[in-house]
């Protein structure tokens, strides 16, 4: 059972890491914000925010730097790890 | 489950993504050249009526106008056919590009632009001919994919009025996302009346009198309000389809359709010629000005030897220009229409080489086909014939080859250097039914070598040090080909098959750096010389400096490399973040040019504007934006006006000498948006509150008096 359990775990890390979805938005107002960049030099990647402030980052799978601008506002910066990390924390605790 | 990060405001950030420098998304303190963008909502705020006054949003070009229907920029002391246009990465400079003002770029609709890029310094190694001063790199709305089952349904609706021109602007784009397709389309309508001037200036602007054809007569209108320009309104409509299928991460396809007409458009400047007391021109106006293209955009990644990333691009474009004019009481309507069909091709690849080189490099073809036609009309008694044509019937061709390297020595210091190979080619066929020639066709083959090496240095995360050296060319062109036209009798100007490409060799200097989180200044200096600009002189012809030409003896000229000119400057940017959402932001220009004429003397250069800058107080909070900032420009006095500039009295004021001169000026302005909901916005502006009645520098028309806009957009 409880080799079950991890493998449904770990399923479903996998699950989420090739599908997961950012969303970006002024700290302020809250409102999401399109035309933001991601981008990583390693992997080389680079994505845009939609009009949702939304990209997908499953390609920056494994990233240690991922670079997050836009025009007018302080770049961040954060690893895929991260991201994934934070992700996975929700994911456990939004299901039990 | 998604995951949210919050981005917060800043207006003291050192790097910016940008596409300009390398046609691939890069990080800007990457690359040693000056780069400002212009980002969708900085467009939201300041609400540009066309992509003219966009470029003057970023306060660092400077746009003269010679009509309502006008925004020629001038950037570092260059302009014109000296300045390069790219729209989705598809080169927009035509062979018919002239070195007269131009207003190619109001074809482009504002709302359509999702970001603006201008890069400053010649840009030729990525661009090749005519990127000289600068690149101006519009990428318009990219059609967006559903990142979940559910399509993306997304787009905005705008309205907006303004008072000086009676503006009537309505805007709508729609896009439809699913997994792997998406479409957009994208309408604008703008509607522009006679713009009305300010009231507190020169009176030499004002608008006294007009003509209107009445009965078969032009009759001199007294005009009811002296401060409205008649005739300079104009309407114009922009459409954009595009249409994407990206199949996997690896691919990804775009197709986009654009097309852009204006209505006719008075030549405004023309029109306030005056000769033996009357106005010179019974009409003079541009037909539509058209565009239209047609690109397709190809993307791979791919992790091979040859490269990582792949972009191919293959865009016909369409272009027509018209001119149509009438002296004062005369029948005779002349009409020169003007068509180019523009295909181009473009390969860039982008391939990193181990952990310190990524290479940029790519291919490039590009023919333009000119057609240029002439009609003499009689409207007294309704009969047309066909006239001279303004160029001759004409093919240019480029084709290029380029590559770049980013060095990363270390994580302070990068180098970057570059290398272009471009051929150009010019046929002309010339008809001699109206210009005797003692040639009917001309040849010009030649080719350029272009470069650029420069470093940028990170001494500590708060600065930024560049300096780089570039060089730019601008080949001949229809338009230079087509100078054969001002043969008169007298003198008779042949083609030159050994034109050269005039040359620019440019050095800049720029330093950045940020004080905490709350201070940013930034200056870059830079030198430009250039070498071998065309310039009309004699000539010999089979060793003949006359020939009989019109049945006089004539004496041979033609366009040869033989002019120098240069500019130099500064622009400078200050950035302060104050608490409570406020801030102050200043940015300002100033160049000096020199240039040979044909005669062989100097005279400060027609495209070096007087100082210029804005300098303004910005305030953030929750969703309300409010800016109030101050747009100003320096004098040219007419000592320090250019030869050429002189002789348009009808277009400066007046000095206690009597002599013509460009005043300086000042606006003072108001812009606020508020978001009421997620959904709706509300955006008002007050422009030029004091009423100041001006012309920036080299316009043919004043600037519009005090201003009152105002927006509403609903997003979707």
């Amino acid at each position: 059972m409880k080799i079950f359990f991890l493998l449904w775990l770990l399923l479903g890390i996998y699950y989420y890491s090739y599908s997961q979805v950012i969303t970006i938005t002024d700290m302020q107002t809250g409102q999401p914000l399109e035309m933001a960049t991601l981008s990583s030099d390693d992997p080389k990647v680079f994505a845009v925010t939609n009009s949702q402030g939304q990209a997908d980052i499953s390609a920056f799978r494994d990233a240690e730097r991922i670079e997050i601008r836009m025009l007018g506002y302080k770049m961040m910066t954060k690893s895929y790890a991260e991201l994934g990390i934070y992700h996975f924390f929700i994911t456990v605790f939004g299901n039990t | 489950m998604v995951f949210t990060i919050f981005l917060s405001q800043s207006l003291v950030t050192l790097e910016k993504v940008v596409i300009s420098a390398t046609r691939w998304n890069q990080v800007s303190d990457n690359i040693p050249a000056r780069i400002t963008g212009i980002s969708a909502r900085e467009v939201a705020i300041e609400n540009p009526q066309t992509a003219a006054d966009l470029l003057g949003v970023s306060g660092e070009v400077f746009i003269q106008k010679s009509q309502q229907g006008g925004g020629s920029p001038m950037i570092r002391g260059f302009s014109t056919n000296r300045l390069f246009y790219t729209v989705d990465g598809v080169r927009m400079n035509t062979a018919i590009f002239r070195s007269g003002n131009i207003q190619n770029v109001i074809s482009l609709d504002p709302f359509a632009i999702e970001n603006t890029e201008i890069f400053f310094g010649p840009g030729s190694v990525i661009y090749g001919s005519d990127a000289i001063g600068g690149v101006m790199s519009f990428q318009t709305l990219t059609p967006q994919l559903s990142l979940s089952d559910k399509p993306l349904i997304s787009g905005k609706a705008v309205t907006r009025l303004s008072s000086a021109n009676n503006e009537n602007t309505e805007h709508f784009d729609i896009n439809f996302g699913w997994k792997e397709w998406a479409y957009l389309i994208s309408i604008s309508y703008y509607d522009f009346d006679d713009l009305r001037m300010g009231s507190k200036g020169p009176d030499e602007y004002l608008r006294h009198y007009y003509v209107q054809r009445q009965d078969s007569v032009d009759i001199i209108v007294t005009n009811d309000d002296p401060q409205i320009q008649r005739p300079s309104g104009y309407y114009q409509t922009n459409i954009i389809q595009k249409l994407r299928f990206r199949p996997n991460e690896k691919w990804d396809f775009q197709y986009g359709f654009h097309y852009s007409e204006t209505s006719d458009y008075s030549r405004y400047d023309r029109l306030i010629r005056y000769r033996n007391g009357l106005p010179r021109y019974g009409e003079w106006y541009y037909g539509p000005q058209k565009w239209m293209m047609n690109n397709l955009c190809i993307m791979h990644k791919a992790d091979n030897k040859f490269y990582d990333q792949l972009t191919v691009r293959l865009a016909h474009q369409f272009f027509e220009e018209s001119r149509i004019s009438r002296d004062i009481n005369s029948p005779d309507r002349e009409k020169r229409v003007e068509e180019v069909n523009a295909l181009s091709s473009n390969i860039d690849f982008n391939k990193s080489a181990g952990k310190k080189h990524t290479l940029y490099f790519g291919v490039e073809a590009v023919t333009n086909y000119v057609a240029s036609t002439g009609t003499n009309e009689d409207i007294s008694k309704g009969t047309s014939a066909r006239g001279p044509a303004r160029y001759p019937q004409s093919t240019w061709a480029s084709y290029a080859a380029y590559v770049t390297d980013q060095f990363k020595l270390s994580e302070k210091l990068i180098l970057r250097g570059g290398l272009r190979y471009n051929q150009y080619i010019l046929d002309a066929e010339f008809d001699t039914t109206f210009y005797p020639f003692p040639y009917t066709n001309a040849r010009m083959k030649n080719s350029a070598l272009t470069g650029s090496l420069g470093f940028v240095y990170r001494p500590a995360e708060e600065w930024v040090i560049s300096a780089g050296f570039s060089t730019g060319f601008r080949s001949p062109n229809v338009d230079d080909a087509g100078k054969v036209f001002d043969s008169e009798p007298g003198s008779v100007v042949i083609p030159n098959p050994d034109l050269k490409a005039e040359y620019a060799w440019n050095a800049e200097l720029g330093i950045a750096r940020v004080f905490g989180e709350s201070v940013k200044i930034d200056l870059s200096v830079y030198y430009t010389i250039l070498q071998d600009a065309l310039v009309r002189r004699d000539f010999t012809l089979n060793g003949l400096d006359s020939i009989i030409y019109d049945g006089e003896m004539s004496k041979v000229q033609a366009i040869q490399n033989a002019a120098s000119a240069n500019a130099y400057g500064m622009q400078a940017g200050f950035n302060v973040k104050l608490p409570a959402g406020f801030g102050i932001s200043s940015k300002f220009n100033y160049q000096k040019g020199e240039e040979e004429l044909d005669d062989g003397t100097t005279s400060p250069s027609r495209h070096a504007p007087p100082w210029y800058g804005v300098s303004g107080l910005t305030c953030s909070a929750y969703k309300l934006i409010m800016q109030f900032y101050v747009i100003y420009s320096g004098e040219k006095s007419f000592e320090n006006m250019p030869e050429e500039e002189k002789g348009k009295d009808y277009m400066y004021a007046t000095d206690s000498d009597g002599n013509p001169y460009s005043p300086g000026w000042y606006t003072i302005n108001f812009k606020a948006m508020y978001e009421f909901a997620e959904n709706f916005s509300v955006s008002a502006g007050l422009e030029n509150m004091s009423d100041k009645l001006y012309r920036p520098y080299s316009s043919g028309i004043a600037a519009p008096g005090r201003n009152f806009i105002l927006s509403l957009k609903v997003n979707f």
